[in-house]
């Protein structure tokens, strides 16, 4: 049996090991905020999609295969989703703004609580407006 | 070294196996950190594999016997660029290859789709690592490529001299990454079916795999039929061999998903037929991969017999009854959301293509497992020529031919009689216009070859057309000149200008095939030197003299070749000069063969001399006549036998290689008449070109584009800033 082999093999395991153990020693927000990048990449594929469509259906116009008729019904109806589509994404963007906030807000008030601030169950101290993508 | 390899591989499987677990277990329980801890289960068997992969390689060049496998397949005298790619020359080899760009690709869909699909990703990972726990398995507890002999010898046995060819080198890996890639849409087809998520969604997410897949096996295939007519010394490209047509099933039912998704994508139809056609696809991967190692059925190309029969059965097994179970079980929600509105149209000319595609891909598979099936019913095996498959496969061509010429011309939903007079009347007239020309060069008398020209014409007339008008329709939007305007017609169109661009190249290569099929000569023939041959289409080759030579490498004398050289005319006019040759390599490590005998007990190889031309290629190999050479080396070999241990080794060494030279120069000073298979081909230069048509045209398709890489960036970067604050 080679040593250094052996060596080289439980170096490996180890760094498997840690690899995948990672996402398990991570606490629950980062799988909420997976879970919000996810959808949120979702809806851009889908968003992207539809752009596509609308770009093809035109071209199928123009080179003569779709009528006008034919094109301005599904033109109409891609359009309409994709509208449906950016109004979810502005949704999930502000949803995700309010989860946020709230989460700060939860924190701070955790931190005075533990410090024995008396004062600490006011409101904490206004930040500085950020800027998130999808809020209005 | 070994043992480091089998320590990795090891590891290997028992990630596997957790990535599984913890995949079922966080798509089961909905906890989104085990379903990450399982993709990240894929990284690790990926940076594993590599290893391990490494490790054996690293075996190969260093010509470290102690390996087995590296014993069986490899030898001080195999060239370095050889050794590197006689690692998957062996069944150990190949499977850890195979497991090795499966976790490689697996990794990089993953982490490309990490953000997406969160409901069907666990389930796909499942899959996924599924496969990879088989292959590793196998490696693990059945043919492990790290096994050692416990004496190494001084020489290993030598790479198969029919692989020692530049195309081998890339050949297997092209067609193992299309067939591991083809795992990657049947796993996310699996997830969507399990969580009902049948919407064009993951087609979405995977459509660039299932192409980067038919891209790959579609270069495996095209290197393997150019092997096959460079190498193999029968002068053909496709012989209907059981290992070919493993490549070619998954390639057929690929082609035809790669059409269908599109109405699915466009129509919300042919769910239950894309679910189907790709976890048909994905089977008949893993059946190819089987086909090519097992050697169930005789092939020219089945390089070892496998052990490996009854784990792949039972995979497979596995594969088609989770597969029609799946299927039947969500059948509601693969209902289609629309009816097909008419004939004539796009998506029944895609449904069209696709039945034409699954009816070829039918054909081929009941014609590659005849034998074993003729076995079970009558007790004798029987195999099915070329001719056969010619019957159906030639019409089946025609119209799929046809059909894509009409495809990309054709209105979706319905065709009105106006739409198709604007869009089929040049074709029309391009397709009638070959047919009235062609007729005066006796093509009339092939009439199916004269059919394809004239589809092909037509289809090529319908995808130029397109080009035409695209430019055209461009140019009226923005102005710009010509050129600009085609260049930024496939830029920002690249499925639609790449999916022609593949037509045309099938429309080219069709031509090629449909010409050098119906309008071949081929003449086997003995000559003496000085005796001239009539080859047909006012070609004749005349027998020079006959040559041969000793190929000697660092390493010692890698093969004896004897050839001939031969005049080749035209008209009576001398056109070129031909050298046919075939190689006898010797048997390494097998003193039994005898001194000057094993170079002649070996395997030997055809090298094949091609004057190959746009038009025509003019292809010879040679056999030559070594009966009164064997005569004289059996006399040398009892002669060494005897002197063998008696002469000092450095004078026995240089008799030997007198010897040697002696025979090699022998046979070019009196050479019998050596037997020459001569083959005037017509347009196989088109084949080569049409596929280098189709696979730029797959490449336009798969190109990133900008978009999507801004998209990309603008959605990690949303999402970091979302992280950091959360954590502020």
């Amino acid at each position: 049996m080679d040593v250094f082999a052996v060596l080289l093999v439980l170096l490996a395991a180890f760094a498997a090991a840690y690899v995948v153990a990672g996402p398990l020693r991570r606490g629950r927000f980062e799988a909420d905020d997976q879970a919000h990048q996810a959808q949120l990449a979702d809806l851009e594929t889908a968003k992207e999609a539809r752009y596509r469509e609308i770009r093809e259906a035109e071209m199928d116009f123009r080179t003569g295969k779709l009528s006008e008729a034919d094109w301005k019904a599904i033109d109409r109806q891609l359009r309409a989703e994709a509208v449906e589509l950016l109004r979810r994404l502005d949704a999930l963007g502000a949803a995700e703004a309010q989860r946020m906030r709230q989460g700060a807000e939860a924190a701070a008030a955790e931190q005075a609580t533990a410090a024995g601030d008396a004062d600490a169950a006011a409101p904490p101290p206004a930040r500085k407006p950020v800027d998130v993508p999808g809020e209005r | 070294m070994a043992d480091l390899g089998r320590g990795l591989t090891f590891l290997a499987f028992a990630i596997a196996v957790y990535g599984v677990c913890a995949g079922l277990y966080g798509g089961i329980a909905n906890r989104r950190d085990w379903v990450t801890s399982a993709r990240r289960a894929v990284y690790a068997l990926a940076g594993l594999t590599t290893g391990a992969f490494i490790v054996l390689e690293l075996a190969f060049l260093r010509s470290d016997f102690s390996f087995s496998v590296v014993q069986s397949h490899s030898s001080t005298t195999t060239p370095t660029f050889y050794k590197a790619a006689a690692a998957w020359s062996s069944q150990e080899g190949s499977l850890l290859l195979w497991l090795w760009l499966l976790s490689l690709w697996s990794a990089i869909v993953l982490f490309a789709t990490r953000h997406r699909m969160r409901d069907i990703q666990p389930y796909a990972i499942a899959v996924l690592l599924g496969f990879a726990t088989f292959f590793a398995g196998l490696m693990v507890f059945a043919v492990s490529p790290f096994d050692t002999l416990a004496m190494a010898p001084q020489e290993g046995t030598g790479l198969n001299p029919l692989l020692r060819h530049p195309s081998m080198m890339i050949h297997p890996p092209m067609l193992y990454s299309g067939y591991t890639l083809w795992a990657i849409p049947f796993a996310f087809a699996v997830g969507a079916l399990v969580v009902r998520r049948v919407d064009a969604e993951w087609i979405g997410a995977t459509r660039r795999f299932a192409l980067g897949a038919w891209f790959f096996l579609g270069i495996g295939i095209m290197l393997g039929a150019r092997w096959s007519y460079a190498e193999l010394g029968w002068g053909g490209y496709w012989a209907w061999d059981p290992v070919e047509n493993a490549s070619l099933l998954p390639w057929l039912t690929g082609t035809a998903f790669l059409h269908s998704i599109m109405v699915q994508e466009k129509r919300g139809m042919l769910k239950t037929w894309n679910a189907s056609l790709i976890l048909a696809t994905g089977t008949l991967a893993i059946l190819g991969t089987f086909l090519v190692r097992s050697g169930i059925l005789d092939s020219i190309h089945a390089f070892g017999a496998s052990t490996l029969g009854i784990p792949f059965v039972i995979l497979i097994g596995l594969m088609i009854l989770g597969s029609v179970t799946l299927v039947v079980s969500r059948r509601d929600a693969l209902r289609s959301e629309h009816k097909l509105d008419s004939l004539l149209s796009r998506e029944a000319m895609f449904l069209g293509n696709n039945l034409v595609l699954v009816g070829m891909a039918f054909v081929v598979f009941w014609g590659t497992f005849f034998p074993l099936i003729s076995e079970a019913l009558t007790g004798k095996k029987q195999s099915l020529g070329p001719p056969w498959y010619d019957n159906y496969t030639v019409p089946l061509a025609l119209a799929l031919v046809l059909l894509s010429g009409v495809g990309p011309v054709i209105a979706w939903r319905r065709a009105t009689p106006k739409n198709a007079r604007r869009n089929f009347t040049w074709p029309l007239i391009t397709g009638a216009v070959t047919l009235v020309v062609l007729l005066p060069f006796g093509v009339a008398g092939r009439p199916l070859a004269l059919a394809m020209f004239t589809i092909a014409a037509f289809a090529i007339g319908t995808v130029t057309q397109e080009f035409v008008r695209g430019v055209r329709a461009r140019r009226a939007m923005t102005g710009e000149a010509p050129p600009l305007a085609l260049l930024t017609l496939i830029r920002r169109n690249r499925r639609r200008y790449g999916g022609y661009t593949i037509h045309l190249g099938m429309a080219v290569l069709f031509i090629g095939v449909a010409a050098s099929s119906a309008f071949q000569h081929v003449k086997v023939v003995q000559m003496k030197p000085g005796q001239t041959q009539k080859m047909g289409n006012g070609y004749a080759v005349k027998y020079e003299r006959p040559t041969s030579r000793i190929v000697v490498t660092k390493q010692g004398v890698e093969r004896l070749v004897f050839g001939a050289r031969l005049t080749l005319t035209k008209d009576g006019k001398k056109i070129d000069v031909l050298q046919p040759e075939r190689g006898y390599y010797p048997i390494e490590g097998a003193p039994f063969a005898g001194a000057i005998g094993r170079y002649f007990n070996g395997e030997s190889t055809s090298e094949i001399a091609m004057k190959a031309g746009l038009g025509r290629d003019v292809w010879s190999a040679v056999t030559p006549n070594l009966d009164p050479t064997l005569k004289t080396v059996k006399i040398g070999d009892d002669t060494f036998r005897d002197a063998a241990g008696k002469l000092p080794q450095a004078q026995y060494d240089q008799a030997l290689g007198t010897a040697i030279n002696g025979l090699v120069t022998s046979y070019r000073k009196n050479a019998p008449p050596a037997t020459f298979r001569l083959i005037v081909s017509p347009m196989v230069t088109w084949i080569w070109l049409g596929g280098l048509m189709v696979f730029l045209g797959a490449l336009i398709c798969l190109w990133p584009t900008a978009d999507l890489a801004r998209r990309r960036a603008t959605a990690s970067y949303a999402a970091r800033v979302a992280r950091e604050l959360g954590r502020a």
